[in-house]
């Protein structure tokens, strides 16, 4: 009996016990010992920055929902029919979407501040340049947080399995102080954007950093403003002038001079020299569709009559998800915009159809000839690739800011602390002084500003350049949640919707009558109206958030 | 002298039956010494005795005493204690009569020598013998093998052989036959003077002495304290059963088993006592012949890498699906934690162990069944067609201030569509399945070679599901201390599956979305009669068009070596491998929205998933001093896992004609996704089972199980157990209690675990991704998951008291248990809100109690001629939330379902994922009410839902949703009923499951005009849809711009799905008569399974679980296949 024991034990130990009980796992990295050389480091950093360019970020959830936000393009059928008059609930993905986003930047962020700091091996130069990325990262998510949710939560530390996972939302103003903490840190840390290297092209630079926090500030300004709040706002406009001039004084960044070719996708780089910051997309032949590192801007903004457009794999049709109000392309082709280049490089409403041998219009053309196919609504024009690979997989890039926005910036920092002085005007003049170059033949169109203006009156000349300059770029939503009307008390959000859309003669799309060849109607698409409610100003928290979070706090008014 | 010489040849020939060859030496001896001396006796002696209840030997003694005669004898033979006799002066030969009377000896006298002998050994008395041939069978006309045959007072036997038959010859046609077999009662029959014997043996109704598998061993069923269900299966070939779950359902309590959908080879929920464990698995353990099986291994669709919104969203295969059910000869399941507890850490959810078939001694033999099921789909949807289509649709522009879409001059022109979607996509389907064993034997090895093909077509076009199967089980024991064996089995399948996504943003993610939504005038046709695959989601293309193939191919093989140490001491080694291979091979062509998007979709994704196992184990099996019985065992086992995923999907193809077969071809191929992962448990076991006087029963088991996926520190965790029980009816109290044949009271209490935590979640890792850097694609790393180095295995801690009753020699019994288990430090992948970037947060924490009340009740009704049978359990469970840690509630995973809400939540006080939502109290009937109502920002007006505001502050706003409704029933039942009179015999099943609630998410679009008149409709929620001040109070106007819903998960899609169905009758009729000489058995058969369900349920069918992957997300029915009917004819013969 004793001797079949040891026989049995010695089985056990022999066969068994000897293994350790270890877990392989082959397919992942540990956090905490990745990075040891600076290679590793910039691969992490590289991570960081992905989620921009992701689904949920830019490429798609990010991007839509800020754009059909705004009053100026109209959208019809589904998810994106509803978007304007906010029919939508606080789950729907295009508010848990950039919320995803932008608190997986931040956490990466975070994550990767405390394991540079860990790690052996970098040097201070380099371990500091790359901190002041991440700041940026985390201030640039924050930043586009507290615009398009009212104050968040904020969390300054990865997520361990000892955080508080409950916290309550921040107060706007916290937020605001955390983005700006964190992105002068960027502007301190990282490199002037020609001193990057080339592969490092695309990066976060001191001037993007400086740019942003010229727009924070601003930002910030109008918030106090409307609040009304106790703080004075003067402040604020000063510092947005101070990071604008400093981000114009670099020299780092130019006007180019032709309009046109900033949307052009062969020489994107190129437009790098105006774009202070932008989120860079390629095509992307490894993945496809909603995976994929390509965008889809030239898609979804271009017609589905329209072939070789994009990369869709059925002929590169567009996918006519969105097109521009008519009211709004009326406002950016005439009066000062008559004849104004960039309206004619930013609107599509003629183009042919070679499979078919058609030709299609909009509102306002009218028909040549009688096969000539009708549509009511202008489509944006700025983004095309026809070397894309599939429908959501092409090289177009989404700029965040360029030196054009920074110019106004300035000048509406100016005229909010000062009204509109020269240094507003000369500042507003050089968009207007680039668009006259148009391509290279230069118009007499738009015409500077004249001076004399109220400063409500600048104000509002402010808020219709960039509603033409930067269309489809995705601030008008931003712009019209921000700045005032000329009653200095409204924004012009509710301005829109109490008092422009009432007072339209005719509620209804532009109608063609092919008997007359003229275009009759209305100039607006109606289920795009809703009377003004909050909800039109911030966006709900996501229902995801709001069910997990029992201390999260009050949601959004009007949600 | 030659007939002395032949009388010790006989003597001789019954010494074997002799243990002790000191004894055979000795009398040997003496028989020589009688040779020698021919000494005979003489008869004149005068003998007086009075002997009561005296020793045969003492009388002989005395005989010897008072003569001088000598008895000559085998002890044996003469040990016969109770001789009463009393004679006066009697001569030898009158007392010896006398004294022998009826005894089987008879003596001759020799000399002065009486030599005594059994009676039928003496051939000089032996009257003429009789040549007898029989033939035995059971009541069911089979034939009874290896039934032992054996000539009463005799120890010549004969053995039936495998047609029954057997012949023997009788020295005296007087004598009796016992006739015995394990199994059947022993009969004792008179031999018949034409020596022709046709008998009949009865089953044994007593399951005393049964044995009852245990895991790591076996115990009688008297001596069984813990709450075990034994499932014998005998028609599983009649019935259309391709998964062993289906096996099961309804035949015992305690076991919830919910088929997901109707798709051939999908999951199926399989519950034991109730859901223990929020977001770890509450599948039970599955063990096959002492394999622990990965019950998600092969369950798992590979989706990595795809694009997931149309691969990654569909429902899981069954992992179990690739085990043949005609394999089974018996399942067992182990419930309470004094069964569980020996499987530790995988035990908590119940442990299912399997035997598959084994051969038997005696006559090779073949069986054959076959079986052709005609499946058709029980329901249709009543939807609109197009003239109420138009109707319905127009009047929604109309309502909400719009142009009539579909203008006057149209409608003739749209009306010539009207199609029935339904229709285009269902069928009829035919299935067949056959079944061929080789069996057989001899005492010392035994061997089955089982072939299976299983053929199921779904009924939703062109899907689905083959399995072939072989098996493979030897036997063999090698002397009287070893035993060796082999049990292999392989298996083949392949489910092309049809696409039943159950998200709602897309139809082309599920047929059955695509074809309740298409509305009546659109048709699936272009104008040349060619698919229109211009049409998104046209759920024709996905039907003709796309291919889903699910391969899966597994082999588990093990071999074992038993060698006896001394008496009752076994050591075991046992080992073995399970390797699944499973392949998903998906193309979806031009024509269907993905292929389209993509120009032409191809994936490709492969798991290699390996196991091994060691184990050893030392048992003991012994009966102490008559009255202590001791069942132990104790054993050390290793199982170590790996897996391999490999995938990769490529678009753009040239052309569709070679599907995935050239990804050479593709204009890109997708990063591909590698993934492996590694693991394994050591585990110590033990168990001892002691029984006292068969009356009083305890149990001891526990075990160590060490994993690999925990922290450092938690690695490893000690599941004990206690159990006791009480056979009332060995005691002498109860002895007069005829009726009464069985009593026994039970009770345990013990510890397991459930281990599903995934590998690598103690650690933070990061994955890699895409980014853009410098305008190209460079590989970046982002954080996986947070570290965790808290985390343990989850808890189960049960107690049970059961009660089993047997009356009339058990012709009836009765069991009933009552359980509570508590379940403590739950794994809970917690959702956290997502701005810690993370989403899931898996942790220990909280606790669930399951408890509830299990009945079985069998009897046999009449026994004769016209037999009945009937079986039935009631189960009832309760399953609630007592605590989660820091919080009171979180929400289940959302997904694409009205608008991406979660419609279950975890919440203390409620079962897990009870329904969590609005309430909508009627229809606001005109402006006046809705000013009254409460502040709605989506701006309500006549004729929409009014919502309840249930916090009451005068505003519908997040948190006016509460719990409405609970997925789990109240009760479940089944009820077996087996008829047979002559040779027909007939077996119904009925399952009824009461109390449950499901989410009709179907019903989200198709109860109101929404998604801007794009969707089909109920016609009942046109029939009654409001069309001004109190025409409806229930279903809203139509109107065309927003969701009647307002994008809320409310009550007036939650229905109650109670139902009772009548699940299988099988009618088959036995030739016993049978002439045919090679052929042992043949029966026919007629089945018809699922053959009415009464419900109130407006679905296709209540028993659905379209998201049950998860243990959240229970009861919810949306774009699922639903559950068909079949009919099936077959046979089942041997040879």
């Amino acid at each position: 009996m004793k001797k079949i024991l040891y026989i049995f034990t010695t089985c056990i130990l022999v066969l068994g016990s000897c293994k350790k009980l270890d877990e392989k796992i082959y397919s992942s990295v540990d956090s905490d010992t990745f990075i040891k050389t600076e290679k590793d480091a910039i691969s992490q950093l590289y991570g960081a920055y992905s989620y921009l360019s992701t689904y949920n970020g830019f490429k798609s959830l990010t991007t839509y929902p800020i754009i059909y936000a705004g009053d100026d393009v109209m959208t019809s059928g589904g998810v994106a029919g509803a978007f304007p008059t906010r029919a939508l609930a606080a789950s729907h993905a295009y508010f848990v979407g950039p919320w995803t986003t932008f608190y997986q930047t931040i956490e990466n962020a975070n994550a990767m501040m405390q394991a540079v700091q860990k790690a052996d091996g970098l040097s201070t130069t380099f371990r500091n340049r790359i901190m002041g990325e991440l700041y940026f990262l985390r201030g640039f998510s924050y930043f586009y947080l507290v615009r398009l949710y009212g104050g968040v939560p904020i969390h300054t530390e990865p997520t361990t399995g000892s955080s508080d996972f409950y916290p309550k939302r921040n107060t706007v103003e916290e937020v605001y102080a955390l983005i700006i903490s964190d992105l002068k840190k960027a502007s301190n840390a990282c490199l002037p954007y020609s001193k990057q290297q080339g592969s490092e092209f695309g990066r976060a630079t001191k001037g993007a950093a400086q740019a942003m926090l010229s727009l924070v500030y601003l930002t910030q300004g109008n918030y106090l403003d409307l609040k009304p709040s106790t703080i004075p706002s003067a402040a604020s406009y000063e510092n947005a002038k101070l990071y604008a001039d400093s981000v114009i004084t670099s020299n780092e960044y130019t006007l180019l001079p032709n309009y046109a070719s900033l949307f052009d996708v062969e020489q994107e780089k190129n437009a790098y020299k105006e774009v202070i910051f932008g989120i860079q997309f390629a095509r992307d032949p490894l993945t496809a569709s909603a995976n994929a590192r390509g965008s889809e801007l030239a898609h979804y903004l271009q017609p589905a009559t329209r072939p070789f457009i994009c990369g869709n794999v059925t002929n590169g049709v567009g996918g006519a998800l969105l097109k521009v109000q008519p009211w709004f392309y009326d406002e950016c082709t005439t009066g000062d915009y008559l004849n104004d280049y960039r309206s004619d490089v930013s609107f599509l409403t003629k183009w042919s159809n070679s499979l078919t041998n058609r030709n299609y219009i909009t509102y306002p053309l009218k028909k040549n000839v009688a096969a000539d196919i009708v549509e009511s609504y202008p489509y944006i024009n700025k983004y095309q690739d026809p070397k894309g690979l599939q429908a959501r997989n092409n090289e177009n890039d989404l700029f965040i800011i360029r030196l054009a926005e920074v110019y106004l910036i300035k000048a509406e920092a100016e005229n909010e602390l000062n009204g509109p002085t020269a240094d507003a005007y000369s500042a507003f003049n050089k968009l207007r002084e680039r668009a006259r170059l148009a391509n290279g033949t230069a118009r007499t169109t738009p015409a500077n500003l004249t001076t004399g203006l109220g400063k409500a009156e600048f104000r509002l000349r402010i808020f219709k350049e960039r509603g033409l300059e930067l269309v489809g770029e995705g601030h008008r939503f931003f712009d019209y949640v921000r700045m005032r009307y000329i009653d200095n008390v409204r924004t012009m959000a509710q301005y829109r919707f109490e008092e422009y859309y009432p007072g339209l003669a005719l509620k209804t799309a532009p109608v063609y009558n092919t008997a007359t060849n003229v275009w009759g109607g209305g100039r607006v698409n109606p289920t795009n109206i809703a009377a003004f409610s909050k909800k039109f100003l911030l966006f709900p928290i996501p229902s995801t958030e709001v069910d997990a979070n029992p201390n999260l706090g009050v949601q959004n008014p009007d949600w | 002298m030659n007939c002395n010489y032949s009388c010790i040849a006989k003597l001789c020939a019954a010494i074997p039956f002799l243990k002790k060859t000191l004894l055979i030496m000795k009398l040997t001896t003496f028989f020589l010494i009688i040779l020698l001396m021919q000494a005979s006796a003489n008869g004149f002696s005068q003998i007086t005795l009075n002997a009561k209840k005296s020793s045969l030997e003492k009388v002989l003694r005395e005989i010897e005493k008072q003569t001088d005669y000598v008895f000559l004898y085998d002890t044996e033979d003469i040990a016969i204690s109770d001789i009463s006799i009393t004679v006066v002066n009697s001569s030898l030969e009158e007392t010896l009569k006398k004294c022998f009377g009826n005894l089987p000896l008879e003596f001759k006298v020799d000399k002065k020598h009486v030599l005594l002998r059994r009676k039928d050994i003496s051939a000089g008395l032996l009257p003429i013998p009789i040549d007898i041939q029989g033939t035995i069978r059971n009541e069911s006309g089979q034939a009874v093998s290896n039934a032992s045959i054996r000539i009463k007072g005799s120890q010549t036997v004969v053995i039936s052989d495998s047609n029954g038959n057997f012949r023997m010859t009788v020295p005296d046609p007087k004598a009796i036959l016992v006739i015995t077999s394990v199994g059947y009662i022993s009969q004792e029959v008179k031999i018949p003077s034409s020596g022709k014997l046709s008998l009949i043996l009865k089953e044994q109704v007593s399951n005393l002495q049964e044995v009852v598998l245990l895991g790591y061993g076996s115990v009688r069923k008297s001596d069984l304290t813990g709450s075990v269900s034994q499932i014998k299966i005998d028609n599983v070939n009649e019935r259309p059963i391709s998964s062993i779950e289906q096996l099961i359902q309804g035949q015992t309590s305690g076991v919830q088993i919910t088929q997901n959908t109707g798709a051939p080879g999908g999951a199926i929920t399989f519950n034991i006592r109730g859901a223990n464990s929020i977001s770890g698995s509450n599948q039970p353990l599955i063990v096959i012949d002492g394999y622990p099986i990965d019950s998600e291994n092969g369950a798992i669709k590979m989706g990595a890498g795809s694009q997931s919104d149309y691969l990654g969203d569909q429902p899981s295969d069954n992992a179990l699906s690739s085990l043949n059910p005609s394999d089974i000869v018996s399942i067992e399941i182990l419930k309470d934690a004094s069964a569980t507890a020996i499987y530790g850490s995988r035990g908590a959810n119940g442990v299912v162990l399997i035997t598959t078939r084994r051969g038997k001694s005696g006559r090779d033999r073949i069986d054959y069944s076959f079986r052709t099921d005609i499946s058709k789909l029980p329901k249709t949807m009543d939807l609109l067609n197009t003239s109420d289509y138009i109707k319905y649709a127009n009047e929604g522009q109309i309502n909400s201030g719009r142009d009539s879409i579909y203008k006057y001059t149209d409608i003739a022109l749209y009306s010539k569509t009207d199609i029935d979607w339904q229709d285009l996509i269902f069928r009829t389907a035919m299935n067949q399945n056959h079944q061929l064993s080789l069996s057989g034997g001899n005492e010392k090895m035994k061997y089955t070679i089982a072939l299976g093909y299983l053929g199921e077509e779904g009924i939703v076009e062109n899907s689905r599901f083959d399995r072939g199967s072989i098996r493979i089980n030897l036997e063999r024991e090698v002397g009287k201390i070893l035993k060796f064996g082999v049990n292999m089995s392989g298996t083949m399948s392949r489910n092309k599956a049809a696409m039943q996504g159950s998200s709602l943003s897309d139809i082309s993610t599920s047929i059955i979305h695509g074809a309740l939504r298409s509305r009546p005038l659109t048709s699936p046709y272009t104008a040349n009669d060619e698919l229109d695959e211009s049409y998104i989601g046209n759920p024709l293309t996905l039907v003709r068009l796309a291919e889903d193939i699910n391969k899966v191919n597994t082999v588990l093989s093990n071999v074992y070596l038993q060698l006896r140490l001394a008496d009752g001491l076994d050591f075991k080694v046992n080992g073995g491998v399970n390797q699944i291979e499973s392949t998903r091979n998906v193309y979806q062509p031009r024509g269907t929205t993905l292929g389209n998007l993509s120009g032409g979709y191809g994936y490709r994704g492969n798991t290699n998933s390996f196991n091994y196992l060691t184990e050893y184990t030392l048992s003991y099996n012994k009966t102490l001093l008559n009255k202590h019985r001791i069942n132990a065992v104790a054993g050390y086992t290793w199982q170590e896992w790996k897996r391999n995923t490999f995938a990769l999907s490529a678009l753009g193809f040239p052309n569709d004609q070679q599907l995935y077969y050239d990804f050479g071809s593709a204009n890109s191929i997708s990063k591909p996704v590698t993934i492996t992962t590694q693991w394994a448990l050591a585990s110590f076991l033990g168990r001892v089972n002691y029984t006292f006087d068969d009356r009083y029963l305890l149990t001891l088991t526990g075990r160590s199980d060490g994993s690999t996926r925990l922290a450092d520190g938690h690695k490893w965790e000690f599941f004990p157990s206690i159990a006791a029980g009480w056979n009332l009816h060995n005691e002498k109290f109860m002895k007069g209690l005829t009726v009464l044949s069985q009593a026994k009271i039970r009770a345990s209490y013990g510890l397991s675990g459930n281990q599903t935590i995934a590998v690598g979640a103690t650690r933070a890792t990061m994955n890699t991704v895409n980014s853009v850097v410098n305008q190209t694609l460079q590989t970046g790393y982002v954080q996986a998951n947070m570290a965790n180095d808290e985390l343990h295995w989850e808890r189960t801690k049960q107690l049970d008291f059961g009660i089993d009753l047997g009356f009339f020699k058990n012709r009836m019994t009765f069991t009933a248990d009552y359980y509570r288990k508590k379940t403590v430090d739950l794994l809970i992948a917690l959702t956290i809100p997502p701005s810690n970037a993370y989403t899931r947060y898996n942790t220990n924490t909280g606790s669930i109690v399951n408890q509830g009340f299990e009945f079985d009740v069998s009897g046999k009704i009449f026994t004769g001629n016209f037999k009945w049978d009937a079986s039935a359990n009631f189960s009832l469970n309760r399953n609630k939330i007592l605590n989660l840690g820091s919080i009171t509630s979180f929400p289940a995973p959302a997904y694409g379902l009205v608008g991406g809400q979660s419609l279950n939540i975890a919440r203390t006080g409620d079962p897990i994922g009870a329904f969590y939502g609005y309430r909508v109290i009627g229809i606001y009937q005109n402006d006046a009410e809705v000013a009254a109502g409460p502040v709605d920002s989506s701006n309500p007006k006549p004729g929409d839902f009014k919502f309840k505001d249930i916090d009451g502050d005068g505003k519908i706003t997040a948190s006016d949703r509460e719990i409405i409704g609970n997925p789990y029933p109240d009760y479940i039942i089944g009820i077996s009923n087996n008829f047979s009179w002559k040779n027909f015999s007939l077996s119904t099943l009925i399952t009824a499951s009461i109390g449950q609630d499901v989410v009709n998410a179907n019903r989200y679009y198709l109860d109101a005009l929404t998604m801007n008149t794009q969707s089909n409709v109920n016609q009942v929620a046109y029939d009654n849809r409001w069309r001004g001040e109190g025409t409806s109070n229930k279903y809203p106007r139509a109107q065309s711009t927003i969701d009647a819903f307002r994008s809320r998960f409310t009550d007036f899609i939650v229905e109650d799905a109670s139902f009772v169905r009548l699940k299988s009758v099988v009618l088959s009729y036995n030739f016993t008569k049978q002439k045919i000489p090679f052929l042992q058995n043949l029966k026919v058969f007629a089945s018809a399974n699922n053959l009415f369900v009464f419900t109130k349920y407006s679905g296709f069918d209540p028993e659905v679980n379209s998201r049950g992957q998860n243990s959240l997300t229970p009861g919810i029915d949306g774009g699922s296949i639903p559950q068909f009917r079949t009919f099936s004819f077959g046979l089942v013969s041997s040879f």
